[in-house]
């Protein structure tokens, strides 16, 4: 009896912090599923059939879509990144890694970039707001309007959803000299919110669930690329392995 | 008990804890890597590369988070097999040293990142909701791994016969 004791308090502690864990999630999958609105950090799927959701650890085939693209659009290498303006990492990949990719592969027409947005709930609302807002000056102002526009979030945000107020997305507008008054429209426009929410769910479908996420492979005539998950603000030196070794 | 018996087996478990969770990061990379048809060179380069961008990759605090519990899931499990025959001998295995490895584990990465060892067990969902996106577990770890060394190390009271 006293051995049963001895063993049963460390045990039940152990079993109530796995059950408190398990009822969480099936909390957070319950509410989601009642709100018709997908998986928590994925944001909602399209109705119509989409890819599997990734199982395993394979490489899986991910679509540059319509995205702005960043280099040479003829590069034989891609470089899919779904991010969140609002992401301390993406930040820190845009402050200490992308201006050595952009100066070594980029600019040399060995890669180009195709940003893909994926912005995290616990980042929202502004988080989608400036992802619509940078799609808004890609619209006005093509792939290096939005490139600019989303040059200025990162350099401007402080991260971690506090990062830019609506104003200050103005502001930027109209440092580049955009037309704020057609960027406001935009941003009004249902279409680009459904645009931001078809990068989430086609992210969900390839396995990212964070950011910023890579997906580094060989270019193809439809778009679509091969590749495995690279998760995280890596340092250049993984970047140059991975591309090295396409090249 | 000696300090040698318990520093170098700590260390080596830590070392291969440290490495096998900033790996487990990017698990679908490294598998590629170790599966797929690259060289050696390519190999040796990927895996030390993203071990040098768990100083990227991660926060400060998780990165100390996580070679806290490294250490400790060190300690814990070379002080526990050093006192396995003890242990037998009470009836009083811990269950603590176990839990609080799994909390580091799951607890390991940042909420941005992923959580990659969550999603490999399709449970990144619910930790969103806590206010440090799932540090928490790792704060726990902590605490708990500490709680079971200090245990651990806590002498055993023996009743000694006193000779008059």
């Amino acid at each position: 009896m006293n051995k049963i004791k001895e063993y049963s308090t460390p045990f039940l502690v152990l079993v109530l912090i796995v059950a408190v864990f398990f009822l969480g999630m099936l909390y957070t999958k319950v509410s989601f599923l009642e709100k018709s609105n997908g998986s928590p950090i994925l944001a909602q799927q399209p109705q119509q059939p989409q890819q599997a959701p990734v199982v395993n650890n394979d490489p899986v085939k991910v679509s540059v879509d319509d995205d702005p693209i960043l280099g040479d659009k003829n590069a034989k290498i891609t470089i899919i990144e779904f991010s969140d303006y609002e992401c301390p990492f993406c930040k820190r990949h845009f402050d200490e890694t992308l201006p050595q990719i952009v100066k070594e592969y980029i600019n040399t027409g060995k890669v180009k970039l195709v940003y893909r947005d994926l912005p995290l709930p616990f980042h929202d609302p502004m988080a989608t707001t400036e992802a619509i807002a940078a799609n808004c000056a890609g619209v006005q102002d093509g792939d290096t309007g939005y490139f600019k526009y989303h040059d200025e979030i990162f350099k401007r945000t402080k991260s971690n959803g506090n990062g830019l107020t609506i104003d200050d997305l103005y502001k930027i507008s109209d440092d580049l000299k955009l037309n704020t008054e057609k960027l406001k429209t935009c941003m009004n426009d249902p279409k680009q919110a459904e645009e931001v929410k078809k990068d989430m769910a086609d992210a969900g479908n390839v396995g990212a669930n964070g950011t910023p996420a890579f997906f580094i492979g060989k270019s193809t005539n439809d778009g679509i690329i091969e590749s495995v998950l690279t998760s995280g603000a890596q340092p250049f030196s993984v970047f140059k392995t991975i591309i090295d070794e396409l090249l | 008990m000696s300090y040698s018996k318990v520093l170098f087996p700590t260390l080596i478990i830590a070392l291969f804890y440290f490495i096998l969770i900033t790996l487990l990061m990017n698990n679908s990379l490294v598998k590629d890597t170790f599966t797929g048809i690259y060289g050696l060179e390519y190999k040796i380069k990927i895996v030390a590369f993203l071990l040098q961008g768990m100083w990227t990759s991660m926060s400060g605090i998780g990165l100390f988070l996580l070679m806290a519990t490294a250490v400790l899931t060190g300690a814990n499990i070379t002080l526990f097999t050093q006192k396995l025959k003890d242990l037998k001998k009470q009836g009083n295995l811990k269950f603590i040293v176990g839990g609080s490895s799994l909390l580091g584990v799951i607890g390991s990465g940042c909420s941005a990142c992923g959580l990659p060892i969550l999603t490999l067990l399709g449970l990144s969902g619910s930790v969103i909701y806590l206010p440090l996106r799932g540090m928490e577990l790792s704060f726990l770890s902590v605490l708990m791994l500490s709680l079971s060394f200090y245990l651990l190390l806590k002498p055993k009271n023996q009743s000694n016969c006193n000779i008059n």
